[in-house]
């Protein structure tokens, strides 16, 4: 009997149990989707790099002869090593794509993967393995021949076989903000097919049974000057890349569920407060039937539980199938994995648990004070809620007011709670809307920020790296051009180190830095200057010392932090050509930038940029970040269309008589329309004005897990927050609007026969 | 005026399915202007059927309703409503204040219906209830709560009071009280003045009586010498 009033009660109030049913699964579909991606990636990462034992410890060097790499295995917690050859190489073909070159001895450690044709052959000479990733760009097939130049080096080898590789999972060329499969590539070749006998390997890979920094210091007392550069695996760029994504998309799914918890639970609260409210003399008659407490909570709390248990199993059961695939295409054009499949987590089913549990706790709540009160006294018609003049109602202004002013201060004041779950519903929305938006300008602002902002040539050429000094000046002086040094260095304060990037060039109109602001700023010709982001990640301010060497060098230098500027995408130091010999360095520029469109191919220029191909490539990045605003502002109109309407019919029911009267005495449905709406309209505009600086704080979170190479400024956007104004609002207006309708069609007949409620 | 009110062949049903129900069925009868007129029958009779359909609140199946010369039966919403807000003063068992608003503020609600500041104090003096202007309904006791409705539906100054069981929720005592002031008004102001209920002694005190029974009018009576209200043992 109990059940059917459930049932009746589910039907009366549809509209609030669908939407409570709706966030409980949308929470649930966010959390465990995403989960399931994240749990799925996880363990296809680690199996590929089980699978082809990835290194932990590499180590490069310029003289790493037998001596050195015996000193390595003399370590007792080294397991295992490997040298390799690893240079740099332009293939010959369109575009120069480069190719990373490993020359190998074992194929043991960080090893080939397989895919197409054969499996790495250590005594083939004539045979070369590559990035499955570039032939498919490229059109390769097996059997191909493909020749590769390096500096005095030019190999041409046949393709015997294409796959990835574990230190390849994130690759990206210095041509392109983000991987161009077309422009980059690894290749795998026997030390055998090398033309030099001897080679000249510059890394080992090392297995390692010890923490990566006590290992470190093991290595400084055994080889201590003959190494440039010690790369634990969790400095490794691309295993630093991938691991990012994955912790940014687990925040994702961390994040998004609590909004729709929190709309889920008050849209219950409520939902059930009222119900219970306008139910009480059937709880009384049913006290007095001899239904005891215990039957009437576990009946009640029985409505929330059912609501969310269904919500959750179908989430769980849907979401870990469909979410993560939604993913897979976008990270695949970034990542390189073996297999991208969903993945499963214990915590899915746990939070799932804790909603269920929480839930039915709120419902017994709304309904434990009139359980438990006498039957006797739920017999009795409530006593009118007690609404006596508050001294704002005595103020001269509110006796100027309108009585449909009036009339909504009084109905807001006495429905405090429904009032406060459209606020923070507005708010949430409001939220969305606002990082969204923010994300889509601050996307923009960054391409004309560094595009045009700071970069003002039109081409880049990319020098080799033994590149002559006459070779040089000629290029430099035939395009007018100016010399440009960038090379990763590791910076250092107190004990925490971060790899960046030194920019060295004198003051020209090429290369313009700039504030936070977007405004340019000179910066001092003999000092350095460290951009905003890596300053903030370090915790130093201007005037504080860094440490810093480059790679492949291992003299440190210590220098106080003389300017603070901003780039949006390279962070590290920018000094003078000067300063940097001052410090002990040479200047070897790494590139000329011009503004003369360069055609012409140089004597030591290994590859030419333009302008186009840069912003090409970032309009691409900009593609994947259109899609996540798109999401983010579909579930915003989603919940906020759901839940306005539900709270919506919620206020109208509850007023519903009272605009039945005004409507016997004569007032037309324009006027009652209005009154309805007013109250909804205040509370949209509170609810957006508060949801305005959440939005930003959102957004910055956002922004911060974007990772280390990006730096986004957050500017209050004019456009940003008038736009969401307009959505929330007429969002609001409009599904209020609609329910406002129903005032044609409300029984005045009908509801003049009804005592109050 | 004679014949202000006039009901022709009027009848209201409700289906059920296969069946209908006439609530009013075929109802003729007339009423004229300042006529204090009680409407009698048991339970389900049709009472608040004929008010509501007098009152344009509902609409009638066949059959005409006249008003004043106008035929309201045939009006639509709009007219309705404008019919409603000048010419008719409603008064009901429950009251039907809004919450929301104190006592005075409820008679000024009629500021937003008419064009013109209707004086709420004069009105609450009128029924005794200036003391309490600015106490919610909830502060109010049942008899206050009515008599601040009435003072609402003759604040409108309309052509006519439908009042449907004004008394039902009020003690005996309060109830002949409401009637005194409804009585008094309908004599002195020429208010035509229409009232349902289940007291058959206010038969001796109206001017007309009409009995219904099973949605069909079984008598009117027309009292020529009605008896003053105080001559009633309540
Ligand atoms: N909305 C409705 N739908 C169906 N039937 C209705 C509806 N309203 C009233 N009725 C029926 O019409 C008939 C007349 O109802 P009405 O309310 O006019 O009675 P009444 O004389 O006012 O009774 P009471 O003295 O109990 O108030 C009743 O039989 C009732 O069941
Ligand atoms: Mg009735």
């Amino acid at each position: 009997m109990l059940f059917k009033t459930m049932i009746r009660d589910f039907k009366e109030h549809k509209m609030q149990f669908i939407s409570i049913f709706l966030m409980a699964f949308l929470a649930i579909v966010a959390f465990s989707g995403i989960g399931a991606e994240v749990a799925g990636v996880s363990q296809s990462l680690t199996s590929f790099y089980d699978d082809t034992n990835f290194a932990d410890v590499w180590i490069y060097s310029d003289h790493l002869d037998n001596n050195t790499l015996e000193k390595i295995n003399n370590i007792s917690s080294t397991t295992q090593t490997e040298r390799q050859l690893t240079i740099p190489t332009v293939a010959d073909m369109d575009d120069d794509p480069s190719i990373t070159l490993h020359v190998i001895e074992k194929n043991t450690i960080s090893k080939y993967y397989p895919v197409d044709g054969e499996d790495i052959n250590l005594d083939d000479k004539d045979s070369i393995w590559l990035d499955k990733r570039f032939t498919d760009a490229r059109g390769l097939k097996i059997g191909d021949k493909i020749k590769l130049k390096s500096n005095n080096i030019t190999i041409e080898k046949t393709i015997k076989g294409t796959g990835y590789s574990p230190e390849y999972v994130y690759s990206q060329s210095s041509k392109s903000i983000v991987p161009d499969f077309n422009l980059h590539g690894f290749a795998y070749m026997s030390n055998k097919a090398f033309p030099i006998d001897d080679v000249p390997y510059n890394v080992v890979l090392i297995k390692t049974s010890d923490n990566t920094s006590t290992y470190q210091e093991k290595i400084d007392e055994n080889i201590r000057a003959n190494y440039t550069t010690y790369l634990p695996r969790k400095d490794q760029s691309s295993h630093v890349q991938i691991n990012s994504e994955i912790e940014q998309h687990e925040m994702m799914g961390n994040m998004m569920p609590v909004i729709f918890i929190v709309v889920s639970l008050l849209t219950l609260l409520t939902t059930m407060t009222r119900m219970v409210n306008h139910q009480r003399t059937q709880i009384g008659t049913l006290k007095a039937l001899g239904f005891t407490n215990k039957r009437l909570y576990i009946h009640y709390a029985s409505y929330g539980f059912m609501l969310t248990t269904l919500g959750c199993i179908l989430a769980l059961i849907i979401a870990p199938r469909t979410i993560p695939s939604m993913f897979f295409p976008s990270m695949s054009s970034f990542y390189t994995l073996p297999q991208w499949k969903s993945g499963f987590n214990i915590t899915f089913i746990i939070v799932s648990l804790l909603l269920i549990l929480v839930s039915t706790l709120f419902s017994y709540i709304a309904t434990r004070n009139i359980v438990s009160q006498s039957p006797s006294s739920t017999l009795q018609p409530q006593a009118p809620k007690f609404s006596s003049r508050s001294l704002l109602d005595r103020t001269t202004l509110f006796e100027r007011l309108g009585f449909n002013s009036r009339w909504n201060i009084r109905d807001i004041k006495r429905n405090k709670l429904r009032s406060l779950v459209v606020i923070v519903c507005v708010m949430g929305c409001t939220i969305l809307l606002i990082s969204a938006f923010g994300m889509d300008d601050g996307m923009h602002d960054l391409s004309t920020w560094q595009y045009g902002g700071i970069n003002n040539y039109n081409s880049q050429i990319v020098l080799e790296e033994n590149i002559t000094s006459s070779q040089l000046d000629k290029i430099t002086s035939s395009v007018n051009g100016l010399e440009v040094m960038s090379k990763p260095i590791e910076i250092k304060v107190n004990d925490t180190k971060k790899t960046v990037n030194l920019n060295v060039y004198n003051k020209s109109d090429y290369i313009t830095p700039t504030d936070t602001h977007m405004k340019k700023i000179n910066l001092p010709s003999d000092g350095v200057s460290l951009t905003v982001k890596t300053a903030d990640i370090l915790g130093v301010k201007k005037g504080d010392n860094i440490e810093w060497h480059l790679y492949g060098d291992d003299k440190w230098v210590n220098t106080t932090v003389d300017e603070i500027y901003a780039d949006p995408a390279n962070q590290g130091i920018t000094i003078t050509p000067s300063k940097l010999e001052d410090l002990g360095f040479n200047f070897t520029p790494t590139m000329i930038v011009t503004d003369m469109k360069v055609n012409d191919s140089y004597d030591g220029a290994s590859s030419v940029n333009t302008m186009d191909d840069l912003l090409n490539s970032w309009n691409e990045l900009m593609d994947n970040a259109i899609l996540l605003v798109a999401v983010f502002l579909i579930l915003a109109v989603c919940i906020s269309v759901v839940m306005l309407y539900s709270l919506g019919i919620l206020a109208f029911c509850e007023v519903e008589r009272d605009l039945a009267t005004l409507k016997v005495l004569g007032f037309d449905s324009k006027s009652i329309r209005r009154l309805f709406l007013t109250q909804n309209l205040w509370l949209s505009i509170v609810g957006f004005l508060l949801g305005i600086p959440l939005g930003y704080q959102v957004l910055r979170v956002m922004m911060d897990t974007a990772g280390e190479t990006f730096y986004y400024p957050i500017n209050y956007s004019l456009k940003t927050i008038a736009l969401s104004f307009v959505i929330t609002i007429v969002l609001s207006f409009v599904v209020n609007f609609l329910i406002s309708r129903n005032i044609n069609d409300v029984d005045m007949v009908e509801s003049l026969k009804k005592q109050r409620e | 005026m004679n014949n202000f009110i006039e009901f022709k062949n009027v009848t209201k049903e409700y289906k059920f399915g296969d069946n209908t129900l006439k609530a009013a069925n075929n109802l003729n009868f007339t009423i004229d202007e300042g006529e204090f007129v009680v409407i009698l029958g048991p339970s389900g009779s049709g009472k608040s059927t004929l008010l509501n359909l007098l009152g344009g609140l509902d609409n009638l199946t066949t059959g005409k309703i006249i008003v004043d010369n106008n035929e309201i039966s045939s009006y639509n919403d709009k007219e309705l409503t404008k019919y409603r807000a000048k010419s008719i003063g409603f008064i009901f068992q429950f009251y039907n204040l809004i919450p929301n608003l104190t006592a005075k503020e409820n008679i000024e609600l009629n500021n937003d219906i008419l064009d013109r500041k209707v004086d709420s104090q004069k009105y609450l003096k009128l029924v005794d209830m200036e003391k309490h202007a600015n106490q919610f309904p909830s502060e109010l006791s049942g008899g206050e709560q009515q008599r601040v409705s009435i003072a609402r539906a003759l604040s409108k100054e309309p052509a006519m009071l439908l009042c449907d069981e004004p008394t039902g929720a009020l003690d005996s005592k309060t109830g002949y009280n409401i009637i005194k002031l409804l009585s008094d008004l309908s004599r002195k102001d020429n208010t035509t003045v229409i009232i349902v209920t289940h007291n058959q002694d206010l038969a001796e005190i109206a001017d007309k009586i009409i009995y219904l029974k099973n949605g069909i009018i079984e008598a009117v009576k027309i009292n020529e010498n009605p008896k003053q209200i105080d001559q009633l043992e309540w």
